[in-house]
């Protein structure tokens, strides 16, 4: 798919995603009847401001847009008529006398005679000069007309792919068919994995120019993942460029979910076979890059996933979603510890874990509501949180996780998104745009991975983190909407009291250390229950939710479990 | 039950009419209509537009809730005022 845009309707888009943010944020009640209505207001103008705003300003920061006023500009004085062009993000360069060579040469063969050629380039992945990439580029938008307009050639190109690792190479350089890109990651997959040697590097780079090209179309990226072999050869396979590999890893199952909602379901297909793999030939871990991948993700499945966490052992995580008609054996609830186990083995994936169990907490605690202490859905977080401490012992990543989850590593990720589901679950809905969260959230785990300390790590583990959290998120529920207090029995606690308790909740938020944390949840505790007694029976309902004491038992220091 | 909780209840209602009618009239509301293939195109901007749609779908939804709710204070406030009219009746 080209990213491709009209300079002067971006502006005029720009304009009236301004307005529209505006009149939302004009848009007011103090009537609890006007709760709901409020949020979905507030969704709809976070998701302007965070992501439509900054990507209309970076299109319009680009340096395409001056390139094409200075044209427009002269077209308009020639023709004095206003013009509308399309532009490509990527121009193309002016045509180099190597580039005219090659196109005219290949524009005169044959078929057959372009797959001779290609036997005989054998497994040089760049025939040409290597200064002049536009030559490159003359034979992929060649072989990509011939694509298009034959389906056996192209099923002959997939055939030959594995051995000839120019033809990946050149779905990087022009707009060949998703489904003729994805082809041929998969053959390249299915070859004798390469794990040595130069031809295996070569061959590594051109199928991550193929992954990295296919990005743009995250459902192809999907059916790849759906490929048993193809992802064992992904989740194995040390040469890959870690990044690339968690971009096409998070494109196919959290952004061709996010675009079409009935993907769903081969995306719980595509984990429910990595789930098998972690329990088998993966049992020692996968490449960080699909750990990361995975991790990330799982901010749009965790609030299905964990609903089918109900008993442990050998009992099985039935994932049953009746608006798509999904039914899932994932595994037993040991076997999809044991995936998450094999996440876990890679930090910054230890971190997206944790920031998506704490992203997911206060989805869930907000999204109650009024009703939070009806505990609807809140057991499903308790019952998440002690599943991922599970793993995280056996891999002994519990510590870092915690850490993860807390607020200020979640509030990088900006908020949380799932897939289309119809629910009072979650109030965040879909206010993010995946690629901005995917990126956002590999760099903060690396960058948070990188700076741990040690001396830093909370004394408890991910379970007693979450407990916290929903008692935080509990707090801020009511702190932040007025108009639920007075249905939660809280209308008669005085406006100075909420102003200490929200002193108290930001002084937690913003402690410095974990052992800052800890002092300040004891002090907001403390006074909840000796100075708000109402606001500290209601906190006390929140808390009586099925697992939640559970999480609160003392675990043993790493590795003595 | 007296006739100011009617008003009340009333007033409410006309709120929450008013605040559906601003929300549906809110320029977002059709900013998809901006947001075609003409004007941009690519991975971001379709990740944009599908986002833009659930959100737009919820507060279609939120504007008939409140629609809803306000039919309901209206029945409740028709209800008050006919009991004080046959108390008055009674009474008189």
């Amino acid at each position: 798919m080209e990213t491709c845009y009209d300079p002067i309707k971006i502006r005029e888009l720009s304009r009236r995603a301004l307005t529209s943010i505006d009149s939302l944020t004009a848009l007011t009640s103090s009537d609890q009847a006007a709760a709901d209505a409020l949020r979905a207001v507030r969704l709809t103008r976070q998701n302007l401001e965070d992501h439509w705003i900054p990507l209309l300003r970076e299109i319009e920061d680009s340096t395409a847009m001056v390139s094409w006023l200075s044209t427009a500009l002269a077209a308009v004085r020639l023709s004095g008529e206003r013009t509308s062009e399309w532009l490509t993000h990527h121009s193309p360069d002016e045509p180099t006398a190597e580039n005219l060579r090659v196109r005219a040469a290949f524009a005169e063969m044959s078929d057959e005679e372009v797959l001779s050629w290609l036997s005989f380039a054998g497994d040089d992945p760049f025939p040409w000069n290597e200064q002049d990439r536009s030559a490159l580029a003359a034979f992929a938008d060649d072989l990509a007309r011939r694509v298009d307009a034959d389906d056996s050639f192209a099923e002959q190109l997939v055939t030959l792919a594995p051995t000839i690792p120019l033809i990946a190479m050149a779905t990087g350089e022009a707009a060949f068919p998703g489904t003729f890109t994805g082809d041929v990651i998969i053959a390249m997959l299915h070859s004798t994995p390469w794990f040595g040697g130069l031809d295996a590097h070569a061959e590594a780079h051109a199928v991550q120019v193929a992954m990295s090209a296919l990005l743009e179309e995250p459902a192809k990226c999907l059916d790849v993942l759906a490929d048993a072999e193809a992802l064992f050869a992904l989740a194995r396979w040390p040469l890959l460029d870690t990044t690339i590999l968690q971009q096409f890893a998070t494109a196919g199952l959290y952004e061709a979910v996010l675009l079409e909602g009935k993907s769903l379901e081969d995306g719980y297909e595509v984990l429910a076979e990595l789930t098998r793999l972690a329990n088998g030939p993966l049992d020692g871990g996968m490449q960080p890059g699909m750990a990361r991948g995975v991790a990330i993700s799982m901010t749009g499945y965790i609030d299905t996933l964990a609903p089918a966490v109900r008993h442990e052992g050998s009992n099985p995580v039935l994932v049953i979603d009746q608006r798509y008609d999904i039914e899932i054996d994932l595994g037993t609830y040991d076997e999809v510890v044991d995936l998450f186990g094999a996440l876990m083995r890679d930090a910054p994936a230890q971190a997206a874990l944790g920031a998506a169990l704490g992203g997911y907490t206060i989805a869930v605690v907000n999204g109650l509501g009024e009703n939070i202490t009806e505990h609807l859905g809140l057991d499903r977080v308790t019952r998440f949180a002690d599943l991922l401490g599970d793993a995280a012992r056996v891999e002994q990543a519990e510590l870092v996780m915690a850490a993860a989850s807390e607020e200020t590593f979640r509030r990088q990720l900006g908020g949380m998104a799932r897939f289309g589901i119809d629910a009072g679950l979650t109030a965040s809905g879909v206010g993010v745009t995946a690629r901005s969260l995917a990126s956002r959230a590999s760099k903060a785990a690396v960058d948070w991975a990188a700076r741990v300390d040690p001396d830093e790590m909370p004394d408890l583990g991910i379970p007693s983190q979450t407990y916290d959290l929903i008692t935080i998120a509990a707090l801020a529920l009511v702190v932040d909407t007025p108009a639920l207090r007075s249905s939660l029995g809280l209308g008669g606690v005085k406006d100075n009291s909420w102003d200490n308790i929200e002193e108290r909740l930001e002084a937690v938020e913003e402690s410095s250390s974990q052992h800052e944390r800890v002092a300040n949840m004891s002090v907001l505790n403390r006074y909840i229950e000796d100075e708000v007694p109402d606001v500290g029976g209601y906190v006390r309902d929140v808390r009586n939710v099925e697992g939640l004491a559970e999480l609160t038992e003392q675990r043993g220091a790493v590795g003595e479990d | 039950m007296n006739i100011i909780q009617a008003t009340r209840l009333r007033e409410r209602a006309r709120h929450l009419r008013g605040l559906a009618t601003a929300m549906e009239a809110s320029p977002a509301m059709n900013l998809d209509h901006h947001a075609g293939d003409d004007t941009w195109r690519g991975r971001k901007p379709s990740l944009c537009r599908a986002i833009l749609a659930a959100n737009l779908h919820q507060l279609h939804a939120a504007a008939e809730d409140l629609r809803w709710q306000a039919y309901l204070f209206e029945q409740q406030a028709l209800e008050i005022e006919i009991m004080v009219r046959r108390s008055i009746v009674l009474a008189g």
